[in-house]
């Protein structure tokens, strides 16, 4: 079983801007799920959680939502029950795998596995378990680290480069090839991220669990981003409906909302740090024709065009004594 | 007669005198007349023809009368093309050859006592699978199947219930089976396990059977019956008696040469045994008695390791209308076979100890078996009054890897058997020291029966594991020449210092260096 990461020992969870970015477009869209109908409220969310429960505490703020578990694996028993920011969420201790058992399919969920390691085939049992437990009309989410490399722990460590991406171009054949109909070539996973090679992979496999299903379900894709705040990560999100909810989402305009994605191409969320006062300049400023150029401090223009495009989502950080 | 001129054949109503040779002759009598014309109309006679015997035969008619007319109409040339029927009539011998080409002899048997206990169920509404779901006992079965066989012969007898001389007529005979019988929870699918037994074991067949009131005795000849276009079993007798007790004998001699040489080889007895005592163990626990040469079958019923502390998961659905009773946990630790998934359908075992993609091991990104699994022990019970939604295969020893309903189960079993299999990961790590709390919790459960599982709630597999806190103390193990614990001894001027004395020290002067 491969290990957790820990990764929260690495970063304050809160302080990720392009994660923090993330997190509000997919509120902004939920919000637009709740305004066709959806009962979003009322969904139990489930998340894995990392001692910030940053989340949990933005879903219940901005969604209204009462009813969450939080699945934890790492040793930090004491420190996820200490930090528990509400006293209604449940904490589930001990792998994922040992709670999806307890999804249950009567109930509207809204689940996010959000991991920080890359796609391996673990998680694909994971999504195979969720997704066929998911009522319809649930929601269904997930993230991995999009790098080309292996879990840790592999035999690849210790390897030169040029051999690591052999051996990761062979494991990724092993693993994947059945979800793609072909092997993974080296040519593949030579980007800096593969976003593209987990899309297809991790769309087989909810399509795959959907169909063996056989209830006329679909996935509704609703969100296929990619962001860094260091390393690249990639999430894919949408509901697990009826052709009914399908048409409605239509009917509702969301599937032609800026941040949604119904297809492979990914929305990039990257966001410039900037001070305080260039925000504040540029919330001011910021119209149609603004250019780089005309700016009173150095930015790129691909970067202020990103600025541009989550200016009201991008978070603000201010040291306060507690 | 001219080409552009066919003739017109008209089948007028079916007279009750005329028979199929007068059919036949009038049949050769146009032929000669239409030499060398209008091909299409005369297959077309000749279709009917056949159906006329067909029906002949059943005596659903008599006989049959075929008239000409004699008016030389021109036939549109549709109408000619429809005419045209490509014969389908199946052939004995390639069917016979075909149904019983990839089937074993023991599984032959084991169709032949699938039908004694499908008669059984019938006679007494069995129901060992909802016993074993609903936590009831089944009322002690009084019943006895006996199999026994020489290089000449073999018998199978049972005071199941027997067959009716309707059922005999009807239905128990037929090549593959139209019922549409969705009362019983029985171990009749295809209709084609008998008839398959039959043929693969030998070329004379006497079927005897009786109920409370009445006898029948059926003989069948393979070779002649071969050769005859007839698809039928004469009865050789079908009366009234009275019995105490219904139950049916099939002998077979005339062995075929492969099926003899079984027979005498000394394995085959005890294979068939460890085979019937899988494949009807809970039968058997019912009080079902099956006997192979005198030697009584045993239920064979592997056990799951409970304790307060490791509970073994189950998991009761209905799908479709089918049943479906998971439950896994690990296999005890004194239990050294290895284990995998057990599947049955209505009470009868369809897949043994598997550890194949079959049961979803290497398939779907999930692990491929591996020693570290062989205590992993998970039963699957498909239950169904609708005999044809159950997941088996017409040879009851695979299941249906393409039927929703096992597809939608086989996801639900490892949704449920993940966090066994993250245990024996844990119970089997690369340093063993790492697991002791895992061996500990293994090595105090304790075998319990399946039904005492299969009566409790819904609960997932639990595994309490106390892990060591960081204060705990663990032993480092390892090995070193003795030469060079004496040099340590000398450096330290400490002879009589112990070799775990040595460890401890050179241990904690590490740690001091490098870790604090």
């Amino acid at each position: 079983m491969v290990q957790p990461t820990d990764s929260f020992k690495q970063f304050n969870y809160a302080l990720r801007p392009s994660k923090q970015v993330e997190r509000k477009i997919m509120i902004e869209i939920l919000l637009g799920l709740s305004a066709a109908g959806y009962k979003i409220s009322q969904y139990k969310y489930w998340g894995l959680g990392s001692v910030y429960y940053v989340d949990f505490v933005m879903f219940h703020k901005y969604l209204f939502i009462e009813k969450m578990a939080c699945v934890e694996w790492g040793a930090v028993k004491k420190r996820m029950r200490f930090n528990k920011p509400y006293k209604f969420i449940r904490l589930k201790l001990g792998p994922l795998s040992q709670h999806i058992p307890s999804i249950r399919p009567t109930e509207k969920s809204l689940i996010w596995l959000d991991y920080d390691r890359t796609l391996d085939p673990e998680m694909l049992q994971d999504i195979d378990g969720t997704v066929g437990r998911l009522s319809r009309e649930s929601l269904f989410v997930v993230t991995v680290d999009a790098r080309p490399r292996l879990p840790k722990g592999s035999p690849g460590e210790g390897l030169s480069a040029d051999e690591q991406e052999s051996l990761t171009a062979q494991t990724y054949s092993d693993w994947f090839g059945q979800y793609l109909g072909r092997a993974v070539g080296r040519d593949s996973i030579a980007s800096v991220h593969v976003a593209p090679l987990f899309y297809e992979v991790v769309l087989e496999r909810i399509n795959r669990t959907l169909k063996r299903r056989g209830e006329g379900l679909q996935f509704i894709q609703l969100f296929n981003y990619l962001y860094r705040d260091g390393a690249p990560m990639w999430t894919l999100g949408g509901m697990i409906g009826g052709a009914g909810d399908c048409q409605r989402l239509k009917e509702d305009g969301l599937l032609d909302h800026r941040f949604v994605r119904v297809g492979p191409e990914c929305l990039e969320i990257s966001v410039p740090p900037l001070t305080m006062l260039e925000k504040q300049w540029l919330d001011c400023h910021l119209d149609g024709k603004l250019t780089a150029k005309k700016l009173r401090f150095e930015l790129d223009e691909d970067l202020l065009q990103n600025y541009r495009r989550f200016y009201r989502e991008y978070p603000v950080y201010l040291e306060s004594l507690l | 007669m001219p080409r552009s001129e066919p003739m017109r054949y008209r089948i007028v109503p079916w007279h009750p005198r005329s028979c199929c040779q007068c059919l036949k002759g009038l049949l050769t009598a146009l032929e000669k007349r239409t030499e060398g014309f209008a091909p299409p109309m005369i297959q077309r006679l000749k279709i009917p023809l056949r159906r006329l015997k067909g029906l002949h035969n059943r005596r659903l008619l008599q006989c049959a009368k075929l008239l000409s007319t004699s008016s030389h109409t021109q036939m549109p040339q549709k109408e000619q093309d429809q005419a045209l029927i490509a014969k389908a009539d199946p052939s004995k011998a390639f069917f016979i050859d075909m149904l019983t080409r990839d089937i074993a002899l023991s599984v032959c048997i084991l169709d032949l006592i699938d039908n004694s206990i499908h008669s059984l169920i019938a006679a007494s509404k069995l129901d060992v699978s909802q016993h074993l779901i609903s936590g009831t006992k089944a009322g002690k079965i009084s019943a006895q199947i006996d199999i026994s066989f020489t290089p000449s012969k073999f018998t199978v007898e049972d005071d199941c219930g027997g067959i009716s001389i309707k059922e005999a007529e009807e239905q128990v005979f037929l090549l593959g089976n139209p019922s549409d019988e969705r009362t019983q929870t029985g171990l009749g699918v295809y209709g084609i396990g008998m008839k398959r037994a039959f043929f693969k074991i030998g070329k004379q067949i006497a079927f005897l059977s009786h109920t409370t009131a009445e006898e029948l005795r059926i003989d069948i000849a393979v070779d002649t019956w071969k050769k005859t276009h007839v698809w039928t079993f004469p009865f050789t007798y079908g009366r009234p008696k009275p019995y105490q007790r219904g139950g049916t004998e099939i002998q077979i001699t005339n062995l075929h040469t492969t099926v003899g040489e079984q027979f005498a080889s000394r394995p085959f007895k005890s294979i068939l045994l460890d085979k019937i005592s899988l494949a009807y163990a809970l039968f058997l626990k019912a009080g079902l008695k099956i006997t192979v040469n005198g030697t009584e079958a045993e239920p064979d019923f592997p056990e799951l390791a409970a304790s307060k502390d490791l509970r073994p998961v189950r998991q009761l659905t209905n799908k479709d209308g089918v049943d479906i009773l998971i439950m896994a946990g690990l296999s005890p630790m004194a239990d050294r076979k290895p284990r995998g998934w057990y599947v049955f359908c209505n009470g009868r075992l369809v897949l043994d100890a598997d550890k194949t993609e079959k049961t979803g091991w290497g398939a779907d990104s999930r692990p491929g078996f591996h020693a570290k699994y062989n205590h992993f022990l998970g039963y699957v019970y498909f239950r169904s009054t609708d005999v044809h939604r159950l997941p088996w295969t017409t040879t009851k020893d695979g299941v249906d890897l393409e039927s929703p309903i096992y597809q939608n189960a086989l996801a639900e079993m490892w949704v449920l058997s993940r966090p066994i299999l993250d245990f024996l990961n844990d119970l089997y790590p690369e340093v063993k020291e790492e697991s002791e709390p895992e061996h500990a919790l293994f090595k105090e459960a304790r075998a319990i029966a399946p039904h005492k599982i299969a009566s409790r709630a819904n609960a997932a597999f639990n595994a309490n594991v106390i892990k060591a806190n960081d204060d705990d103390l663990v032993s480092v193990q390892y090995k070193r020449p003795t030469r060079k614990l004496k040099k340590v001894r000398d450096v330290l001027g400490r002879s009589s210092m112990s070799a775990s004395r040595i460890g401890e020290y050179t241990f904690d002067w590490f740690y001091d260096r490098n870790c604090k």
